[in-house]
């Protein structure tokens, strides 16, 4: 016997209340035994096989690598599909004392879920088996709509497919849900995204709102198609059967079938099932001279996997302050500062964003902001609202093309004299909560201070080598920023210009990093004085690589 | 760069004299108003008087604080009316009277009117003040007025009917005072005043920045150059203002204090702005330009960026030089 | 972001300009450049560029250039002499094939002009012609207070 199991039987043996059953052998690869855990309470100690992974005392892709199980006790909560518990302990290098964290990790356990029953506050959803239905593993995002289901309502769902991708050895189909339609293919509710999303192009495919869900123990989905025998209704059955019929031609092919429920009172989940064209489980027959549809026998499900991608759990791992997120906000420029900052607001939950900009995207462009190589030369606005059609579903372009740009311009800085035209823009203006101008435009600067609006109005600003950022908050903008950069950013540094020697750089060098550390630290303390209830300030940010790094905050 | 004598430019651009066919447009408003109160109420006003920042020698010309009081007997609105409906029907007289030739706005104890820009773009702003003798002929003997709050104002409440106070006190305290004392508490009360016209809607009255100014001048040796004289009244504030002891004196009414017109948020606002504007001219003295900017109407253009300059005798290539 | 300046002009004939540009293409697709002649008027606030003087001397690559006055010290003394007086204000050249961006040595140039003693000039002016087979640029620079700032 190694003296890896030795050691493992003299802890364990060694433990209170831990008795040894079936001593701990090394088989192929791990080592396994069996024990009893008893914790007052109980009225008798638990039995587990215990599986101990040849990484123990390490962890190997974030799980654990001891395994307790059970298979009484599959439906107890923070079980997982193997009926292993689930446990998380603290790290320790030591196996001797990594045994003791993980045996009273699971005596926490018994008493938290198999003895008090405790069921968490935050919902736990239905455990779902994944299998790979034909080698291809499919997922469904959807989002919250605004309409109410009733219990056994059914109908179509149109979805459309947005990626093949690869999940882990196998092909994987990711789709959204697009309309929900009744069963006559009238449209009942949309499923809002981003406009590029909703014109990708639409398949078909079901769906039946059961209220209740699809379990026996609120744990575990069904397996079984029997399962569900006295939960579909007659006439969902006999639309699965027409549905069918109508799609004879297509056999073969598949068909997804959402199963809804509802998992609070206000908020419902959707399942994911496989049909096969061709081989639904169902069949027809006659009793009391009516054709009933049935379901069949041993017939197992073809679960799918869902996502719910609605706006709170898109982001739900943070996001910016609601000032700002709920803000319909303008960014004019986005060259390298304006990308960035674009970039970082869709990412942190705004939804509403517009652009204005003249320029073309150049391949050296790419370096230094949020464009991509793969989009070649393009007007900026065009290809940053792709760049952000791919990251949220939720981002809407308010007015960001060319010709709106090519507008602006021309009636911001032309018409400042004319006072209609003037308010005009005031009043357009207006319609935007928040004003950041990235654009490093003196003129534009000056006559958007001139103008009376009440959005918050902000200018970013880049000093050369980006060692600095200036951020106007303040009435008194333009002279701040005339202030602060007074001489110096038109300030030819020597060491800033090319030597037409070598290869040419038409403007200051400053790196990604260089200018992102700047813009992430502005909306960082810009949004940190929004979520404070706080005025804004006009700031600087000023950086010192002299030594090591250092960035500091003046506010004024 | 010299930071007095920046200063310096800075109360000189902004001196009321520099402004004076607006301000005569001013006046000439103020003077209307005044006419058609006494006009409406006959004989139930006493004289309307003028208690903005001219009346108190504290005025700057990018921002005239025309107050009108309004003292109105104590029958006014019947022996039994309130404060609020004296607030109220000179509200509605107002707003009747002007509404097609101005924005008529109620504000914390006066109402505003905001004339629409004339022919040169310039808009002309008057707040009416209504205020109420105590008592039968009282205001003759000591002026006192009863003022009404109309809405939540620092941590006087709304409703709260009334601030007692004096204004024609409130008038000749500062007066006296920025008169006696130009060099210092004149020239830091305008300075402060171009320092809150930089900030959109600056929670601090004009009356508590030249309250706190005159309690810094008397409770520190305030000496020095302009800009010490300065910074000894910004510490000053920084310092004390969050303070929980921390009062001011209404010289209209003892028992007023001013430092409830601000809530305890407002006053830490108030702090922090001094000290960040502190540390900032510390940072660098160029930074005093962005806080006291001059009035560029009427900077004297004497600046070199915008002039060459001046060589003596004939100028001479230096004998060789590399371009790239 | 652009600062300008605006109080104070810049002005030469469209003429100089073109003559500078002809004289300069001559030379390509090396660089080549000049001395800049003109006068300031009364109040200082306006500067008229109205002759070239080229070097006599000069050593040239596509990427450099070395002007020398030798030789050529009299035509100076005959514009002070004029009326109206003229005097040395800049220096031109030229960028074949780039745009009209200073470089490193061109600001070196322009610091070596500003600490000679006998250049007495506070605000030299630097005129750059980026020019290729078809386009033009010229960039116009002028020295304030130890800075550089171009003119739009």
């Amino acid at each position: 016997m190694s003296q890896r199991v030795n050691e493992i039987n003299t802890v364990i043996k060694g433990i209170p209340d831990v008795k040894i059953v079936k001593p701990f052998e090394q088989s192929k690869i791990d080592i396994e035994g069996c024990i009893t855990v008893f914790v007052g309470g109980l009225m008798q100690p638990l039995e587990f096989n215990v599986t101990i992974h040849p990484q123990y005392p390490f962890k190997s892709h974030e799980t654990e690598t001891i395994k307790f199980s059970n298979d009484n006790l599959i439906e107890h909560k923070h079980i997982m599909q193997n009926g292993a518990i689930c446990i998380h302990t603290a790290h320790t290098p030591v196996l001797s004392q990594k045994l003791i964290y993980d045996i009273e990790s699971v005596k926490a356990w018994i008493k938290k879920y198999y003895i008090n029953k405790d069921s968490d506050t935050h919902y736990e959803h239905l455990i779902v088996p994944q299998k790979a239905f034909k080698e291809n593993y499919f997922a469904y995002f959807f989002s919250e709509v605004d309409y109410t289901f009733h219990k056994n309502q059914f109908g179509f769902v149109d979805y459309s497919i947005m990626n093949n991708g690869v999940f882990y050895k196998e092909n994987i189909q990711s789709s959204i849900f697009q309309a929900f339609l009744n069963k006559d293919r009238k449209k009942i509710v949309d499923v809002d995204w981003n406009f590029q999303l909703k014109n990708l192009p639409q398949s078909t495919a079901l769906f039946v709102f059961l209220k209740d869900a699809p379990s026996k123990n609120q744990r575990w989905v069904f397996n079984d198609w029997k399962d569900f025998e006295t939960t579909l209704p007659q006439d969902f059955l006999k639309f699965l059967h027409n549905v069918e019929e109508r799609l004879a031609k297509e056999n073969g092919k598949t068909l997804p079938l959402f199963v809804g429920y509802n998992i609070s009172e206000t908020e419902i989940h959707w399942q994911a099932i496989i049909l096969e064209i061709g081989n639904f489980p169902i069949y027809g027959e006659k009793i009391d001279k009516q054709w009933l549809t049935k379901i069949e026998e041993d017939r197992s499900i073809h679960w799918a996997m869902t996502r719910n991608c609605s706006y709170k759990y898109f982001f739900g791992r943070g996001k910016l302050s609601e000032r700002i997120t709920e803000s319909k906000i303008l960014i004019i420029g986005i060259g390298a500062v304006g990308s960035i900052l674009a970039k970082t607001l869709i990412r942190c939950g705004c939804r509403r964003l517009g652009f204005i900009e003249f320029d073309v995207k150049e391949p050296e462009n790419v370096c230094r902001s949020e464009y991509s190589f793969f989009t070649g030369i393009t007007n900026k606005t065009n290809d940053l609202i792709n760049e952000l059609c791919l990251i949220s579903p939720f981002f809407e372009p308010i007015n960001g093309g060319y010709d709106y740009s090519e507008a602006f311009d021309f009636f911001i800085k032309s018409h400042l004299a004319d006072t209609g035209i003037k308010a005009e823009m005031e009043k357009h203006l207006e319609e935007y909560d928040i004003i950041i101008d990235c654009s490093a435009d003196n003129g534009l600067l000056y006559v958007l201070s001139q103008l009376q609006i009440k959005s918050t109005l902000l200018n970013l600003s880049i000093s050369n080598h980006a060692k600095h950022l200036v951020c106007a908050a303040e009435q008194n903008r333009y002279d701040f920023i005339i202030s602060q950069f007074a001489g110096n950013i038109l300030k030819f540094d020597v060491d800033d210009l090319h030597n037409p020697t070598g290869c040419w750089s038409p403007t200051f060098k400053a790196s990604y990093n260089d200018i992102n550390v700047l813009v992430q630290a502005a909306i960082k303390q810009i949004n940190t004085k929004f979520e404070q209830e706080k005025t804004l300030r006009n700031f600087f940010i000023e950086t010192d690589d002299t030594n090591c790094f250092n960035i500091s905050i003046k506010e004024f | 760069m010299d930071k007095n004598k920046h200063l310096d430019s800075v109360i000189s651009t902004h001196q009321i004299t520099k402004e004076e066919t607006l301000f005569d447009k001013y006046v000439k408003k103020k003077n209307e108003v005044k006419e058609a109160l006494e006009d409406k109420y006959e004989s139930d006003i006493y004289s309307p008087f003028n208690s903005g920042s001219y009346a108190k020698n504290t005025a700057i010309n990018t921002k005239f604080d025309f107050d009108l009081v309004s003292p109105f007997k104590r029958n006014a609105f019947g022996c039994s009316g309130t404060l609020k409906e004296m607030y109220e029907d000179v509200y509605d007289f107002l707003y009747e009277k002007y509404k097609d030739v101005a924005e008529v706005k109620k504000q914390k104890v006066s109402i505003g009117l905001e004339f629409y820009a004339d022919s040169d773009g310039d808009v002309i702003k008057i707040d009416v003040v209504p205020g109420r003798e105590l008592s039968q002929d009282q205001y003759k003997e000591n002026e006192n007025l009863n003022l009404y709050v109309y809405y939540k104002y620092g941590n006087i409440d709304a409703g709260s009917e009334r601030i007692k106070t004096n204004v024609k006190a409130q008038i000749n305290n500062i007066k006296t005072r920025a008169t006696d004392e130009k060099d210092s508490i004149r020239k830091i009360i305008r300075l402060l005043k171009v320092w809150k016209n930089t900030k959109y809607n600056y929670p601090t009255k004009s009356f508590f920045l030249e309250l706190i100014t005159i309690k810094a001048f008397d409770n520190k040796t305030i000496t020095g150059s302009i800009w010490e004289k300065l910074e000894t009244v910004l510490e000053y504030i920084r310092d004390n203002v969050t303070k929980d002891s921390f009062t001011l004196k209404d010289p209209g009414n003892s028992s007023n204090d001013l430092a409830d017109t601000l809530t305890s948020y407002e006053k830490q606002q108030l702090s922090d702005d001094m000290k960040n504007m502190l540390d900032r001219i510390r940072d660098n003295d160029e930074n005093l330009k962005t806080y006291f900017p001059e009035n560029s109407k009427f900077k004297k253009e004497e600046s070199k960026t915008n002039q060459y300059g001046t060589n003596s005798g004939m100028p001479v290539p230096p004998p060789k030089l590399n371009f790239g | 972001m652009i600062l300008k300046i605006e109080k104070i002009g810049l002005s030469l004939e469209a003429e100089l300009l073109n003559k500078l540009l002809e004289i300069g293409k001559t030379h390509y697709q090396k660089e080549f450049g000049g001395f800049l002649i003109g006068y300031y008027s009364e109040d200082n606030r306006h500067l008229h560029i109205t002759d070239t003087v080229l070097p006599k001397r000069y050593q040239a690559s596509k990427y450099s250039f070395e002007r020398s006055t030798e030789g050529i010290e009299n035509e100076f003394t005959e514009f002070y002499t004029g009326t109206p007086i003229k005097i040395y204000i800049g220096e031109w050249h030229t960028h074949p094939n780039n745009s009209p961006i200073p470089s490193a040595t061109d600001i070196s140039a322009i610091n070596t002009i500003i600490n000679n003693k006998n250049t007495s000039i506070a605000n030299p002016v630097l005129l750059i012609i980026g020019y290729s087979k078809n386009t033009v640029d010229f960039g116009f620079y002028v020295w304030f207070e130890n800075n550089l700032y171009k003119y739009d």
